[in-house]
């Protein structure tokens, strides 16, 4: 055997196996930073899902504000307001996705699946599905948001801030009455001139309507309850209530969305406000179309506006005078009509 | 190898032996202690993937159900301090002040998300000092390997509840601006601010507060930065309702003012009561100010109701885990 080499041989071969088995478990040792670098991919992914979310809500109320700018500019209602307010945040969020592909090479999607009223008739609830990409990691989400269309949440301090181009106006005056002529925006009030008088044509009492006014821009009433616009001497919250141009929650009232198709009325839960005469007009009037713009508005095919009884509300310089029935006038805290 | 030489191993043979055993021994050795290096290794890399995982379960999930800090009995839920508004985590990674102190009550809860056999410490460091350290699970690491997960947070202390903030920026623009009751009966006196003129003015807002905060809540004033008496003009406020108008008003101070005794006497015990807080500043645009009225729980100490504590704050979460 010796001659042969066959000992020594065999021994230097036990000699080499030890070492493989060390190389082995030396480059088992260092092969980790697979799984880091999937940990590192994975956050990434999710901050950027985090980032596109928290654009939602800031895209919908841009795109509010330009459809209604745009139908108060040409008078004309939307066909379906959801679905092209649904697909102009479906295009801007697209937009915005291609930014993260380009700067990060995350492949992000959001889909927009739907936009419709919310509960609060000052929201907007909108559906989206969030689909984020990077090799092999996928991220998806189904996010639900309501998105407010006031332009302050003063309880937040981080709200959105106030200034013109974010507050949100009413689109269904201009709907109803740009037609006729004569309207103008003044110190965020809506003039009528003699528009309203018109588009009321053959109503009683209809001509106090001349130059009304009503507010243009959406704000919400802080006198809640409602009932403590009546509670006061000689209703001067009320007065109040008129002169800021403040809106109210209404089972009747059309919501935003449903104005912007030119429905004074919706089975949603919406809001309505008070549309002024002018002080110019007729005092022998007492009676003349109910003062809420959803009764005024109302299609004049299946109901007349209704009427309502003066209601005469001041402060110590000046007072006004609406016209509401007694359904209102129970809402607001006002005497009913005897 | 043959017998009639005498030989059984040849000296090539005993050296090549020699040398196989030592070879051998240092390998046998040196697997012995990679074996042991790899066992401790996987051993620390699973203790810190559980501290990692459960760091980011606290910070990024809000429990469930999500609203688990309102329960009072807390069987079937899973701690987590994300602060969630309308179902959004909506400023990013920002923990709830109200989970954080849920947790502290019920420090076992943090046991459903860690194994049996550890133990955890849980502080928040803000990263102003002169916040004051939340000390969310006090317990000491016993001797041994403690495994130390730092992360940056945000922490809301909603604690405190605005009910009013006055902007002057948004008086600048025509519309937003509130036409204040007081405008009917002094209606040269009480004009909002002109800045173009430099004219001094008065900036108002409505809010309203339901009965059962006034009776639980304590209510101060606060503005941003801190008015002191050392200012040229001295701001003032006026807080009454739309039906009782007045015109006492009142001088800012450097401490938060406490309005409880105000709003009783205005309160007419309804529901939900009115108030419009009305606040005079200068018509020099750097002097100007925001106006808070917050609310915070009865009984919390003026220390506490600071500015710093409205909003997301900065802070560290430093969570020590071991094994037990």
């Amino acid at each position: 055997m010796e001659n042969k080499g066959y000992v020594i041989g065999g021994l230097a071969f036990l000699l080499v196996l030890p070492s493989i088995l060390l190389l082995m478990v030396l480059v088992d040792m260092v092969n980790l930073d697979e799984s880091v670098d999937t940990i590192i991919k994975s956050d990434n992914s999710f901050y950027i899902s985090g980032d596109v979310e928290r654009n939602i809500p800031i895209i919908t109320r841009q795109v509010l504000k330009e459809t209604v700018d745009n139908t108060i500019s040409n008078g004309m209602p939307l066909t379906n307001s959801r679905i092209l307010i649904k697909n102009a945040i479906g295009h801007k969020m697209d937009d915005l996705c291609a930014n993260y592909q380009n700067n990060s090479g995350v492949n992000v999607r959001c889909i927009i699946n739907s936009v419709d009223s919310a509960l609060d008739p000052f929201e907007v609830e909108l559906n989206s599905t969030i689909v984020v990409m990077k090799d092999n990691i996928t991220y998806n989400r189904i996010v639900n948001q309501n998105i407010s269309i006031l332009c302050t949440d003063h309880r937040n301090k981080f709200s959105i801030n106030s200034n013109d181009s974010n507050e949100i106006s009413d689109p269904l005056p201009f709907i109803k009455c740009k037609k006729f002529g004569g309207m103008i925006i003044k110190n965020a009030r809506i003039s009528y001139g003699s528009s309203l008088k018109k588009y009321l044509n053959g109503v009683n009492g209809s001509e106090i309507y001349e130059n009304a006014s009503s507010p243009y821009y959406i704000k919400k009433c802080p006198y809640d309850p409602y009932t403590s616009h009546g509670n006061s001497t000689k209703f001067k919250t009320l007065k109040n209530c008129i002169d800021n141009g403040y809106y109210h929650e209404s089972n009747d009232g059309a919501c935003l969305l449903c104005r912007l198709e030119g429905r004074a009325t919706c089975n949603h839960y919406g809001f309505e406000t008070f549309i002024i005469p002018s002080n110019e007009g007729n005092k022998q009037i007492i009676i003349a179309p109910c003062s809420i713009d959803h009764v005024i508005f109302s299609n004049k095919n299946f109901n007349k506006p209704y009427p309502g009884e003066s209601v005469q509300s001041s402060n110590d310089n000046t007072s006004c005078e609406i016209f509401l029935d007694n359904g209102h006038r129970a809402k607001y805290g006002v005497p009913d009509i005897k | 190898m043959r017998d009639n030489n005498g030989q059984i191993f040849t000296i090539d043979a005993l050296l090549a032996l020699l040398l196989i055993t030592i070879l051998i021994g240092v390998s046998a050795n040196t697997m012995g202690i990679v074996g042991d290096k790899i066992l401790e290794y996987s051993s620390e890399q699973s203790i810190q993937r559980i501290a990692g995982d459960t760091a980011d379960v606290l910070i990024k999930t809000p429990g469930e159900p999500e609203n688990w800090e309102n329960y009072k009995y807390f069987t079937n839920i899973i701690p987590g301090l994300a602060d969630i508004e309308n179902g959004t985590n909506k400023f990013g990674n920002v923990l709830s002040m109200r989970k954080i102190s849920s947790l502290k009550k019920n420090p076992e809860l943090i046991k459903l998300l860690l194994p049996k056999n550890m133990d955890c410490n849980l502080m928040i460091y803000p990263t102003n000092t002169s916040l004051p350290v939340i000390d969310v699970i006090s317990k000491t690491p016993l001797k041994g390997d403690v495994t130390v997960v730092n992360r940056t947070v945000l922490y809301d202390y909603k604690l405190i509840d605005i009910y009013s903030n006055i902007k002057p920026d948004n008086i600048r623009i025509k519309g937003s601006e509130y036409v204040c009751t007081h405008s009917y009966i002094n209606p040269s006196s009480h004009k909002p601010p002109d800045f173009k003129s430099r004219k001094s003015g008065w900036v108002c807002a409505a809010f309203n507060i339901d009965l059962e905060d006034i009776k639980s809540k304590d209510f101060y004033i606060l503005t941003d930065p801190v008015r002191g008496d050392n200012t040229d003009f001295h701001a003032s406020w006026i807080l009454d309702t739309p039906n009782r108008m007045t015109n006492n008003s009142q001088n800012f101070t450097s401490n938060p003012i406490l309005i409880n005794s105000i709003i009783s006497e205005l309160s007419e015990n309804k529901n939900r009561e009115i108030f419009v807080l009305h606040v005079s500043i200068s018509g020099d645009i750097k002097q100007c100010f925001n106006t808070y009225i917050v609310g915070v729980p009865m009984g919390t100490s003026v220390q506490d109701v600071r500015l710093d504590n409205i909003g997301p704050q900065p802070a560290f979460l430093i969570m020590k885990l071991w094994i037990k």
